[in-house]
């Protein structure tokens, strides 16, 4: 194992959706990610953080070419992924795995958890068809399912447990990384801790990395080692979870810091300097795509799109204020 | 705040039938709502915290669902009421938002006359003044260009200003309740920081009380000025939002406080609740959350612990056996 070299390094990725806007008007595009570039070290939790429509999903799908980027490239344990040829690929997908949201929507309803399971290691060839029964209850007993579940079809299973199935999924080919979208936010809190807790040991376990999408910064801070802060397809901050959320330096940042509901009715009380909402992405600002809600704003942030400034201790910032 | 509550729910319970047999999703509900005041339901899916707002606006079907208990508003009984004499009550005096705003909005209709239309509804007025108060509610609830955007249709507004919307429909017939159920769950953080800043100015400028049902103790600690935990079914702990945060007495309280993630502290690790909220048709006979609870006693088994302050001198109330003895209830009756 190499310990210098990132797992996962993403260099300015882009990727822009055709949508069709009115009738008899010209199609609109979407740039869903403008020049993303970010790594992912050996057994590192990167967070992915952002607000609805930043292009934090289409992210994790890019990463894993389970969307086309249409420039950059995605490099993954030193193998380029963006020109990797369709049979080479399908042997690294083994590596590279996704869970979702909502995993009742990505498990079949008519398939036992079995024969879900058994597909995946057939399709993947991970092991001899013999050896499958066995395979499939260390699987179950790893994200904590009783031996039971492979005779259960999903709707069989309360929401934290069809979670615990989406992890199964990905873990039975053995990734090295795990994309995990929104993973645990449709869960209650009490359920969310528990998954947390899941996917912590597992990472302890394999040596698992994460690239955990998420829009809540409490999941970030107990979860992730480090944050990128994603405004409108492109990555406004970047460092250690703590430093970020502690001195945010990013207006933005800063802005999502203080709206992130605090149970504490003192703190919670201040009056949160936010204003206005997500321009549409159809038509973003020009600039810094933050400026017309940054109180902060220059002449300069309407005119020029800031460049990532290094501020040292691992911290990065698009920001003019830094420039 | 004045003496009497506006709205005062005692031993609420509403019933489902299922599977043939009448269900008690909630038990024994019971609390005060002042002038002015705001009090949050908190608690996780299927506690029965919405069902506890239907109720309250008699808005579940008699067939499938049926109500024992009080729910006294100004004075009158709501419990029994017809559905003619409701009408009377919903939307007028008491009104309620809901998580989505896309389904409470008529998608072929302008946001404009949506809000005229509940305002002609409850009051007589003509319809130019009806749309003159419609854009001035718009405008209250800081929709931009609020006499431009009268004549625009639902889907061409954010998830955001669509929740304003229904929050203006809401208060155009200025009622002095507002239940609101999730309004802000669907929303990023930044609006919902938002909106619930504008409904704290709102309930302060028109002496409106609030039920606001949540899941999150972050947003609690936004809005309320008393706290309801619920758990399946139940309100096990019932405090002003400082104490309850200050000190949180019921189990399941405390276990909610150590399983979120905070944004604002680095915790070590989160203490997962084991186990999962038992479905309808199994909950236990005593205290409902003992099967899960870490203290559990013997005695929680046997029957339910009721909600009562561990110091009667003290509006903190908690059901739980840790902190007021089963002999002591006893004693009580």
């Amino acid at each position: 194992m190499t310990t210098a070299q990132p797992l996962l390094q993403v260099f300015g990725v882009s990727k822009t959706f055709d949508v069709p806007r009115r009738i008899g008007a010209p199609p609109g595009k979407v740039h869903a990610l403008d020049d993303v570039t970010l790594d992912i070290a050996i057994g590192e939790t990167l967070g992915l953080v952002g607000e609805s429509g930043c292009g934090k999903s289409t992210a994790g799908r890019a990463f894993l070419r389970l969307i086309e980027p249409d420039t950059g490239e995605v490099w993954f344990d030193g193998e380029n992924l963006t020109t990797a040829i369709p049979s080479r690929m399908r042997t690294l997908r083994k590596r590279l795995q996704i869970i979702f949201q909502d995993p009742y929507s990505s498990l079949n309803p008519r398939q036992k958890v079995a024969d879900m399971l058994a597909e995946v290691l057939s399709v993947h060839k991970v092991c001899p068809r013999a050896e499958f029964p066995r395979r499939i209850a260390q699987l179950l007993d790893e994200v904590g399912l009783p031996a039971s579940a492979a005779d259960r079809f999903p709707h069989e299973f309360s929401g934290g447990q069809r979670q615990r199935l989406g992890i199964a999924r990905a873990l039975s080919v053995g990734p090295d990384l795990i994309v995990a979208d929104e993973a645990v936010s449709a869960l209650d809190v009490s359920i969310q801790a528990q998954i947390l807790d899941l996917l912590r040991r597992l990472k302890a376990e394999r040596n698992l990395s994460y690239l955990f999408i998420t829009h809540d910064l409490g999941v970030v801070r107990y979860f992730c080692q480090r944050a990128a802060v994603m405004y409108l397809g492109r990555i406004v901050e970047t460092g250690p979870v703590k430093d970020l959320l502690d001195e945010p330096l990013h207006p933005y940042t800063r802005m999502l810091r203080a709206a992130s509901p605090v149970p504490n009715p003192v703190e919670a009380r201040k009056t949160v300097q936010v204003t206005g909402e997500v321009p549409s992405p159809l038509n973003p600002p020009t600039g810094c795509h933050f400026h017309p809600r940054c109180p902060l704003a220059k002449d300069i942030c309407k005119q020029a799109r800031p460049t990532v400034t290094e501020m040292g201790g691992g911290r990065a910032v698009a920001c003019h204020l830094y420039g | 705040m004045t003496d009497a509550p506006v709205l005062a729910v005692r031993g609420l319970s509403t019933q489902f039938r299922i599977g043939g047999a009448w269900r008690a999703a909630t038990r024994n509900i019971a609390f005060d709502l002042y002038e002015n005041q705001t009090i949050a339901l908190v608690g996780e899916s299927g506690c029965g915290k919405s069902i506890t707002c239907q109720t309250i606006l008699g808005l579940l079907p008699a067939a499938v669902a049926r109500t024992e208990g009080s729910i006294v508003y100004q004075g009158r009984e709501l419990v029994g009421l017809s559905d003619a004499e409701m009408e009377t009550v919903r939307g007028k005096e008491i009104a309620m938002i809901f998580q989505e705003p896309m389904t409470a909005l008529n998608p072929v209709m302008t946001v404009g006359e949506q809000i005229a239309e509940a305002i002609r509804v409850h009051r007589r007025c003509t319809k130019a003044e009806a749309k003159a108060e419609a854009i001035a509610f718009m405008d209250r609830v800081r929709i931009p260009a609020a006499a431009q955007r009268y004549n625009d249709y639902p889907h061409q507004f954010s998830g955001g200003m669509r929740q304003r919307i229904v929050i203006a429909m809401a208060m155009a017939c200025k009622p002095k309740v507002l239940l609101a159920d999730e309004p802000t769950t669907a929303l990023d953080v930044t609006i919902q920081a938002q909106i619930l800043a504008e409904l704290r100015d709102l309930c302060a400028n028109f002496n409106m009380s609030m039920v606001f049902i949540t899941h999150s103790l972050g947003v609690v600690a936004a809005i309320a000025d008393r706290v309801a935990v619920m758990y399946a079914g139940e309100i096990v702990e019932l405090a002003s939002v400082e104490e309850l945060f200050a000190a949180p007495q019921h189990p399941y309280t405390r276990a909610l406080f150590q399983a979120i993630p905070r944004v604002d502290e680095t915790a070590e690790n989160l203490q997962a609740i084991p186990g999962q909220v038992p479905p309808i048709t199994a909950f236990p006979e005593g205290c409902r959350f003992a099967p899960r609870c870490p203290m559990r006693m013997e005695k929680c088994a046997g029957r339910p612990p009721r909600l009562a302050a561990a110091d009667p001198a003290s509006p903190h109330a908690v059901a739980c056996f840790l902190h007021h003895d089963l002999a002591l209830e006893e004693a009580a009756e």
